[in-house]
């Protein structure tokens, strides 16, 4: 699963090809200058290492997404899980809703999910 | 001398006056602890400016006058180890701490007339090395770091303006030097991030992006020197305090708190690798600064105004070498003035006085005792001598080098009224006093005057052994005559009588010349010259007339030899002219004569010999090496007369102008005593790369010992000379009657022609 492991700046970048995609490249370049402050020599280079990893797909100019959006995002949650929190849930949950109220939608919808992961 | 020892010696220089200017900063920031930090900031400008600039303004208040440092060449650069290092024969260090150097010189190695290559140099050389090589070590580490950072940094993303965040990096920073960028960590809170780039934005504001790397590249420079690594340092954190501080100033009361735990937030992510690398900003120093920032307080204007006066006097202070005296103030009058003191009680100066005094042969200094517990206030200077010495100068005439030493004291010695020479043979002590009367009386105003400054101590050092001479010429004739015809009476051979007054003989010539010789002639004229007394002085009218004689006849009794004394006009001849083809040949004989003869003002003509050893072109320069014998003479009749003569080894370089022809640059001539072999070895190098050129000193060298082909060559220039004026009858006889050359004689005629 190291596959999903992007760092901050590849996140970025993967985020406004899944916001835009299919983009074609020279667009993409545009894209990258004006919102990440990019050179042109920068986005190839990260788009060129993307696509070795899979993540990303470059054909005839057109830059597409491999992987979905959640599944990077799934990963980034799993691995917080694991690293901080020895892979419990519930000490995350607790960590996370630490003082922090939430309302009876927001409970609804948590019960739903459990529910729905116990099956 | 090579490049690298040059630049190495250089940058050691530098270093040692930017270490006592380092640590004079030091101890001021202590002084200025509780003052805006922005005044100690600006103090480092001045270790900078030292570090990296030879040069500097002279000041009246430099504070490294006060140290004993006599080591400034007129160029305005303070200079401790020599450029020349490699090739003194003695090779010395002036630190300006008197302990560490008599250590550090102690341990130089002294040259041993065996080896070919002075020791030193080897030390030099060796050292340059390991410093180059430490430079370079440390210069690519930091570029290769800095490569790693800037290729990081590269896929760091835009927040907005010229703010990048990544997740790369740990701690907030500026990089770049045309358009400084500020990097910040991802996941910064809003709180922290409003402290973070206020502090960051005033380090572009104030161009710490560009003064960092500077300071860096310098410390690279000189990284064999802890002082100044401990002053990166410091100046690291004096930068970073008066950022925060000025980011203080701008916010209001209650941000301290706010400030210092953003910084915190940020020091606890730190990355060694940044904050190790000064090219790129690292925050550093956090607890210190933590500290300061909340200590912080608005300064009061006094706090502002007092640190600031500090802040320049120290700057300035430190800024500007201190006026020394120049290198040829080792000259004796400065020496002298050295000692100068209003007060006949102080010990130690009158000592200094006495120690640069001469006394004639014989004479060895003893003691000296001060009389000053009442006025007037006396000082007596005793002398060992045998007793033959001290008869010799009880006589008046023979007192003129006491005489002279007397007036040097009375000038430099404010209060002292009597001044005694005793000279003791151990058995009847003979005194000689001079009181300050006779003194200011002698040199027609207060001789103290001339201790106001060198220039006019120098004219008295001059003046006093010429002083009494115009004054009666007649006295010091017939008193040094009456004291060689006083012994020995046995004895009817005038040389006998010469041989035991050699002193009272030389004085004809020391201090009488042109004007006894007139004097003496007048005597012969009137007829007061009979007997020894005339056999003596035709001995010294001959002498002192030299060349000018025509009577060869040397049995003749004085009358005789006056009566037939027809004293030679000189035959003015002009100095010698190349006729040769050789180009080389010819520039090197028309700068020697040009030399020469501006130098000539005692009459004459000059006629040279040079030596080419080489001849080397570089870009537009030509280095010419030679050893020139060139010789000055006079033509009486047909009495020639050699004035003067030197051999020397020089080194002359001519610049080609615009039109082609040859402009004299620069005439490096050997020195003497101990330097000549050294300064040879100095100058035996290409004129523009200053490359050595092997085995060229040593031809020199060698030649030197002998000259013979110059010597040959000097006399055929000096036919050819004479030839070529219509001269066709000329003898050069040395003092002892010996023919030297002649143009009659075969054998001095040259060799080819």
């Amino acid at each position: 699963m190291e596959k999903f492991k992007l760092y901050d700046a590849e996140y970025k970048f993967t985020s406004i090809i899944w916001d835009n995609e299919p983009i074609n490249s020279t667009e993409l370049v545009r894209l990258c200058a004006d919102k990440l402050g990019w050179k042109k020599s920068t986005t190839y280079t990260v788009l060129k290492k993307l696509c070795d990893r899979g993540i990303l797909k470059n054909q005839d100019a057109v830059v597409t997404a491999l992987v979905k959006r959640e599944d990077v995002q799934k990963y980034e949650s799993n691995t917080v899980v694991e690293k901080s929190f020895d892979g419990s849930l519930p000490k995350f949950l607790t960590a996370f809703l630490d003082e922090r109220k939430i309302t009876e939608k927001e409970a609804e919808e948590l019960k739903k999910i459990i529910e729905e992961a116990v099956k | 001398m090579s490049n690298l020892q040059g630049m190495f010696t250089t940058i050691l220089n530098m270093s040692i006056t930017a270490s006592y200017v380092a640590v004079g900063v030091i101890l001021v920031r202590i002084l200025l602890r509780r003052a805006p930090k922005i005044f100690s900031y600006a103090l480092w400008a001045v270790v900078l400016f030292r570090l990296i600039c030879p040069f500097s303004f002279t000041t009246a208040f430099s504070f490294l006058g006060l140290l004993n440092v006599d080591s400034q060449n007129n160029a305005g650069v303070l200079e401790y180890v020599p450029n020349d290092i490699g090739f003194m024969q003695t090779p010395t260090v002036q630190s300006g701490i008197g302990s560490l150097d008599s250590t550090v010189n102690s341990s130089l190695p002294q040259v041993t007339p065996i080896a070919s290559v002075n020791p030193m140099q080897i030390w030099v050389d060796v050292l340059s090395i390991i410093w180059l090589a430490g430079i370079v070590v440390l210069l690519s580490y930091s570029v290769i770091s800095y490569i790693k950072i800037r290729r990081q940094l590269l896929t760091a993303t835009l927040v907005k303006d010229n703010i990048y965040e990544s997740d790369q990096i740990g701690t907030a920073f500026v990089c770049g030097f045309i358009h400084p960028k500020i990097y910040v960590p991802v996941g910064v809170r809003e709180a922290d991030l409003f402290y973070i780039l206020e502090h960051e934005r005033t380090h572009i504001r104030r161009k710490d992006y560009l003064l960092k790397p500077l300071a860096f590249f310098t410390l690279i420079l000189h990284w064999f020197n802890p002082l100044v690594w401990l002053s990166f340092v410091l100046m690291s954190r004096d930068m970073e305090m008066s950022c925060d501080e000025s980011v203080l100033q701008k916010m209001s009361h209650d941000a301290k708190s706010g400030y210092s735990s953003s910084l915190l937030t940020l020091s606890v992510k730190r990355n060694g690798l940044f904050a190790a690398n000064p090219l790129a900003f690292g925050e550093s120093h956090v607890k210190a600064r933590v500290k300061n920032i909340l200590n912080y307080r608005k300064p009061t204007f006094w706090v502002i105004a007092v640190a600031l006066v500090i802040a320049i006097v120290v700057g300035i202070g430190l800024f500007t070498n201190p006026i020394l005296p120049k290198p040829d103030d080792k000259s004796l009058a400065a020496q002298f003035l050295k000692f100068k003191t209003e007060y006949a009680g102080d010990n130690s100066k009158v000592g200094g006085v006495i120690s640069l005094l001469t006394f004639p042969e014989n004479i060895a200094y003893d003691s000296f005792e001060l009389f000053t517990d009442i006025e007037p206030y006396a000082i007596t200077v005793n002398l060992k001598t045998d007793t033959e010495t001290r008869n010799l100068y009880s006589g008046e005439a023979n007192q003129q080098q006491f005489q002279d030493n007397a007036m040097i004291m009375f000038a430099l010695i404010g209060n002292v009224e009597y001044i005694d020479f005793s000279l003791d043979d151990g058995l009847a002590p003979y005194s000689m006093q001079y009181t300050r009367r006779w003194a200011n009386h002698k040199c027609g105003k207060d001789v103290r005057d001339f201790a106001k400054s060198k220039e006019d101590f120098g004219k008295l050092i001059n003046a006093t052994s010429t002083f009494g001479k115009n004054i009666d010429i007649e006295k010091l004739v017939e008193d040094n005559l009456s004291v060689i015809l006083s012994s020995p009476k046995e004895s009817s051979n005038p040389q006998d009588y010469i041989n035991a007054h050699k002193n009272e003989y030389e004085n004809f010539f020391k201090y009488g010349g042109e004007d006894a010789l007139q004097y003496m002639l007048t005597q012969f004229e009137v007829g007061n010259a009979e007997g020894l007394r005339g056999q003596i002085m035709m001995q010294l009218c001959k002498e002192l007339l030299g060349a000018r004689n025509n009577v060869i006849d040397e049995s003749l009794s004085p009358k005789e030899w006056y009566d037939a004394l027809d004293i030679r006009q000189e035959i003015m001849l002009p100095n010698y002219e190349y006729d040769g083809q050789d180009p080389i040949e010819k520039l090197v004989y028309d700068t020697e004569i040009e030399r020469d003869s501006t130098s000539n003002k005692r009459g004459g003509f000059i006629i040279v010999a040079p030596k080419v050893f080489g001849s080397y072109e570089e870009e537009d320069l030509l280095k010419v090496f030679v050893t020139t014998y060139s010789a000055r003479y006079k033509l009486y009749g047909n009495a020639l007369s050699q004035e003067g003569g030197s051999i020397i080894p020089t080194a002359i370089t001519y610049r080609k102008d615009g039109n082609g022809s040859y402009v004299l640059e620069k005439y490096e001539q050997a020195r003497d005593g101990s330097e000549f072999g050294p300064s040879i070895r100095e100058y035996c190098t290409m004129p523009v790369s200053g490359k050595e050129i092997k085995g060229l000193a040593d031809k020199i060298f060698k030649h030197y010992t002998d000259c013979e082909d110059i010597r040959i060559l000097l006399h055929d220039n000096l036919f050819k000379h004479l030839k070529k004026n219509g001269i066709t009858d000329a003898t050069l006889t040395n003092s002892k009657g010996e023919i030297k050359f002649s143009m009659n004689n075969p054998k001095y005629k040259p060799l080819i022609q």
